[in-house]
């Protein structure tokens, strides 16, 4: 999660994506950084990704190190071979590095410019609707849920760590619900809207332990038949199998049988 | 052919209801009766060709080895709108380490983590769960015989390649950033 907080921005993508930043921003080549200048610049950038994610910025301390070497050795006297003092350019350190990793970078802008499944390019297809159910009884609809316990508990995983409680008040009468009593709960949800998402019956709870009851209360439920749970295959082409974690898209979904 | 169908109007079904690319090999196995390879390819490249239309929506596109129908590129937003569903995105993290696995196949990750400059554990298992790169063996020759990864077919029916030798060179998108001379505004 907390990838996602601090890698977005172009610039801490890396080190590499740093300083080829700098190097653009400054319009200088990369064949003739201008070290002093860059390092002063990409020291200024760290002081401030440090206060905000210090692993992030470990990444981005070895290349500060580099740099700092390469500006320290710039002052020293350059060698000359027989061909001349190119070779001996310490700069040359980070110039290849950052020309492999500019062509990539080109290489995944050329990438992202292709027309994309499911953005730009559609194609047929919602393969849940063309497989029936098997057995004659059941009624049309999205075809029974075909995943794994390993994928259940990824679901209760995912929700178990999204969830934030809001709680902050101090209570000193723990509302101690009972499994029958949660299952009733669900039982009374589901009689009137028909169908819920997993997720929005499990965000319904006010702590971790009742989270716990409402994932075994449906998994009762389940079980004596009072619902059955569904997997939208629709929502989510994009991996094998079930994605109840999915946040994105709408994935189990419950649906009372109604006996009577 | 029974019921007097042409070979090619049976494939234009059976492409129709598919719902991934179909190869030849794929298609045959629909039919009863043997049925000539050379014919089914000759009937798919008529298909192609008669699809390929400027008036129509969609065009029958070559896919991972495969035949599949797809919409066109320029009505992307209407199909977005029907759909009513967010469009498929990546981070650029994952783009680029995508890039890197896909011109440098088979990998590993510590050749990944070299290019790009930073840990690439995250986004690769992100790339694992979405399909689009799969375990391709171990090297072998180091030590700890570290895990390969290459492309999946999943990544080739994503960004629209025939194969993976469709893809531009490295070399050629190199061109615009040659990397011996110093260009200005290089990037």
């Amino acid at each position: 999660m907390s990838e996602d907080l601090n890698l977005n921005l172009d610039i801490y993508q890396g080190p590499l994506a740093l300083l080829l930043h700098l190097i653009k921003k400054n319009e200088v080549s990369v064949h003739d950084i201008p070290v002093s200048l860059i390092t002063a610049q990409y020291l200024r950038y760290i002081e401030l990704m440090e206060d905000l994610d210090l692993d992030a910025a470990g990444d981005f301390l070895i290349m500060a190190a580099t740099l700092t070497q390469i500006k320290s050795k710039m002052l020293l006297p350059r060698e000359e071979d027989s061909e001349g003092n190119i070779a001996t350019d310490p700069r040359l350190e980070i110039v290849k590095p950052l020309l492999e990793y500019s062509a990539y970078q080109a290489a995944s802008e050329a990438l992202s410019e292709r027309p994309l499944l499911e953005r730009d390019v559609f194609v047929r297809g919602l393969p849940a609707a063309v497989v029936l159910p098997e057995s004659a009884d059941s009624k049309a609809g999205p075809p029974e849920i075909s995943a794994t316990l390993f994928d259940l508990l990824n679901a209760w995983r995912d929700i178990a760590g999204r969830k934030v409680f809001e709680e902050t008040t101090l209570s000193f009468t723990m509302e101690t619900k009972t499994i029958s009593e949660k299952i009733e709960e669900i039982r009374g949800v589901l009689l009137e809207l028909k169908s819920a998402h997993f997720r929005d019956l499990a965000l319904r709870s006010k702590n971790t332990l009742e989270l716990a009851l409402s994932f075994l209360a449906v998994l009762e439920l389940a079980r004596t038949g009072f619902l059955r749970l569904y997997q939208d295959i629709d929502a989510d082409r994009s991996g094998p199998g079930l994605f109840l974690a999915d946040p994105r898209a709408a994935v189990a979904e419950i649906e009372v049988l109604d006996y009577r | 052919m029974e019921n007097g169908l042409s070979l090619k109007t049976v494939v234009e079904g059976l492409l129709f209801v598919a719902d991934e690319p179909m190869s030849p090999e794929q298609l045959a196995a629909a039919f009863p009766e043997p049925v000539s390879e050379s014919d089914l390819k000759m009937v798919l490249t008529k298909l192609v060709e008669e699809y390929s239309g400027p008036e129509r929506g969609f065009a029958l596109a070559v896919i991972a080895g495969g035949y599949q129908f797809r919409t066109k590129p320029e009505l992307g937003s209407y199909a977005l709108r029907l759909r009513k569903k967010a469009p498929a995105k990546l981070s650029k993290a994952a783009m680029e380490t995508l890039a890197v696995i896909a011109y440098r196949q088979p990998i590993i990750r510590a050749e990944v983590e070299k290019i790009r400059g930073v840990d690439a554990g995250g986004v690769i298992r992100a790339l694992l769960e979405k399909d689009l790169i799969r375990i391709s063996g171990r090297r072998d020759s180091l030590p700890g015989k570290p895990i390969l990864y290459s492309t999946s077919a999943r990544f080739l029916e994503t960004f629209g390649l025939a194969d993976i030798k469709s893809l531009p060179t490295i070399a050629e998108i190199d061109k615009l950033y040659p990397p011996e001379q110093p260009a200005p505004r290089l990037f």
